[in-house]
């Protein structure tokens, strides 16, 4: 097995995912936005990523090919390893662009609903989602069902296919840290404060003169844009993306992610990400290495992840980091308690595993009461 | 000149109108209590004057200019501030962000300055100012509420029931704090149900019955009695 490939996969898909996740965070887990859309603006991402790319490949090269043609693919090929300053100015662009449309998306299907209940919001959204994928799988000059294909790698020019997928992993990483960074500062600004005054009570927030709907706007421009960015970092990753990606089950993937972390927290958006991709990742690799299996490992890969859900929701609801890290389990042990010696620290973790694990088999003998 | 003035309102909530015909005027520095049974339409009064609640007519002046039908963000900005009966803190955050939250956005405003003369007026609340304010007991939960109220220097300051649920000497220290508040030259509009204690704080009452005010007067020329006697003025009436 390539341990390599497999770990430069992983932390290439953990820093999308981890963008997605702490994007989700911010509305959420900090202003109490039930964003069940996630995918659509990710989608939005991926698609402005891949049309402008190929459009502008295209152009530059005097070539007026249909962008989900066979001959823009083969195009492609040798067209992304000609100009390496095209590239990767291309690569930057759409990712301001993919933020900039994504963000505007955000702000302007959640703003008739803002003013009533989180439930209406989070149906909107989804539902924008899923029109928007139908409508892309009926729009044949984004390849219909069959997307878009031969999207220009920002690394195509570099020969070795570790060495390039290493670089690419590691722009990934460096925009996961810019916006984590970016996400803690602002959530312990001012203006947090005044995110999680809109997640704990919209009407005392409303007494002090917030402008609320204004607040929950601003939140989805910010993390529908984020969502944008991890979309065309896929779509580049990928090199080719359809519809059918961005579907529903994509959103609650990454609710997991925020719901098994901890919500309201980034450190707990990236450890969501950071497990559930691992799964992700590995069940790729199970999958290829047992293909005799009567079972698809995918298949287990969604079971664990509904069962991390539900161990989440009954035993930590509010997640492996909570909110407030003086009062988590992760800060009991490593934060406060300096005096305590490891031993004894990882003495309070066996027991507290095994009382976890005691819970959970009394759960299932219980029959799931 | 008033500070605040209500012409004719009635308003409610979508098509119900519960509050009717209502007229009052505020001075500078003048405590209301508005008294009335449960149901009389007491806090939706207040909803009304904040923007929360719809307005179906009437007119309402803050300091000569009219905000009938601005949002409640803008009426905040104007100088009107609200506690509400429930709901009035942030459970989550601590103390000193409560107040924070209140004093952000407010242009040459020094934050901690403002926070520190806060805590000169309510010295409870400043020992627990690193705390979660789900943690403080009632009658802190209320000193808090109306200390993040006060600290965007409203010329205004609505009050909804603040010793609901608070023993007989939290309810003293409270409405022992808003005639303190009166001195920073605000005035207050106080929903109560405790009629003594309303009577002892405030300089005028009116009191509010089936959604119209039956009485306006000076505090000190009613009795706890002759309310009473209005509370249950509507229901003799009726069996009549």
């Amino acid at each position: 097995m390539d341990i390599i490939g497999f770990l430069i996969s992983w932390i290439t898909l953990f820093s999308i995912y981890s963008i997605l996740s702490i994007s989700l965070n911010l509305e959420a887990g900090y202003t109490g936005i039930s964003n069940f859309g996630k995918a659509a603006f990710y989608g939005i991402g991926a698609f402005i990523a891949a049309v402008v790319s190929l459009l502008a490949f295209l152009t530059v090269s005097g070539l007026s090919y249909p962008l989900y043609s066979l001959e823009t693919i083969v195009a492609m090929g040798t067209l992304s390893k000609q100009n390496p300053v095209l590239n990767i100015i291309v690569f930057l662009f759409t990712l301001a662009l993919a933020f900039v449309i994504s963000g505007v998306a955000g702000y302007l299907v959640s703003y008739p609903t803002l003013r009533v209940g989180p439930a209406f919001l989070g149906i909107t959204v989804l539902s924008f989602g899923e029109l928007l994928r139908i409508f892309l799988r009926n729009f044949q000059p984004t390849g219909g069902t069959y997307g878009l294909a031969g999207i220009p790698h920002p690394f195509a020019f570099v020969q070795d296919p570790t060495a390039r997928d290493l670089a690419f992993m590691l722009i990934a990483l460096t925009l996961l840290i810019a916006i984590y960074l970016f996400s803690e500062r602002l959530v312990n600004s001012p203006y947090g404060r005044l995110m999680k005054s809109v997640r704990e009570d919209e009407v005392a927030s409303l007494c002090l003169g917030k402008d609320v709907p204004k607040i929950k706007a601003q939140v989805l421009f910010i993390g529908s844009g984020m969502a944008g960015i991890a979309g065309a970092l896929l779509a580049y990753y990928m090199g080719s993306i359809n519809p059918d990606i961005f579907v529903p089950s994509l959103t609650f993937e990454v609710w997991a992610m925020v719901i098994f972390g901890g919500s309201a927290n980034n450190k707990g958006a990236l450890l969501g990400a950071g497990v559930i991709t691992f799964l992700n990742r590995a069940s790729v690799v199970l999958n290829f290495m047992f293909q005799n299996l009567p079972v698809d490992v995918n298949y287990i890969r969604w079971m664990l992840v509904g069962l991390l859900i539900v161990a989440t929701l009954l035993f930590k609801p509010e997640g492996l980091i909570p909110e407030d890290t003086r009062s988590s389990f992760v800060w009991s042990l490593f934060g406060e308690q300096k005096t305590v010696s490891f031993k004894e620290r990882t003495e309070e973790v066996r027991k507290r595993v095994k009382l976890y694990v005691k819970k959970l088999i009394s759960w299932f003998m219980m029959g799931g009461e | 000149m008033y500070v605040l003035e209500v012409k004719n309102l009635t308003a409610g909530y979508e098509k119900l109108r519960i509050v009717r015909n209502i007229n009052l005027a505020l001075e500078k520095g003048e405590v209301l209590s508005i008294l009335g049974p449960n149901g009389a339409g007491k806090s939706t009064l207040l909803n009304a004057i904040f923007g929360i609640a719809r307005i179906f007519e009437g007119k309402i002046i803050l300091n000569s200019k009219e905000i009938t039908g601005k949002k409640p963000y803008e009426i905040a900005r104007l100088g009107i501030g609200y506690t509400p009966q429930i709901q009035n803190v942030f459970p989550n955050l601590t103390v000193e962000e409560n107040l924070e939250l209140s004093a952000f956005k407010r242009n040459g405003v020094d934050v901690k300055k403002e926070i520190e003369s806060i805590f000169n007026l309510f010295p409870e609340i400043e020992r627990r100012r690193k705390n979660l304010a789900k943690t403080l007991s009632g009658g802190e939960r209320q000193m808090l509420a109306m200390a993040r109220a006060l600290i965007s220097r409203p010329s205004v300051l609505l009050l909804d029931e603040p010793t609901a649920g608070l023993s007989p000497k939290a309810t003293s220290v409270l409405l022992k704090k808003v005639k303190d508040i009166i001195e920073l030259n605000v005035s207050v509009i106080l929903v109560e149900q405790n009629v003594t204690k309303a009577l002892e704080t405030s300089n005028r009452v009116a009191v509010l019955v089936g959604g119209e005010f039956v009485y306006q007067g000076n505090a000190n020329e009613l009795t706890r009695e002759d309310i009473e006697k209005m509370f249950f003025g509507e229901k003799i009436k009726q069996e009549l």
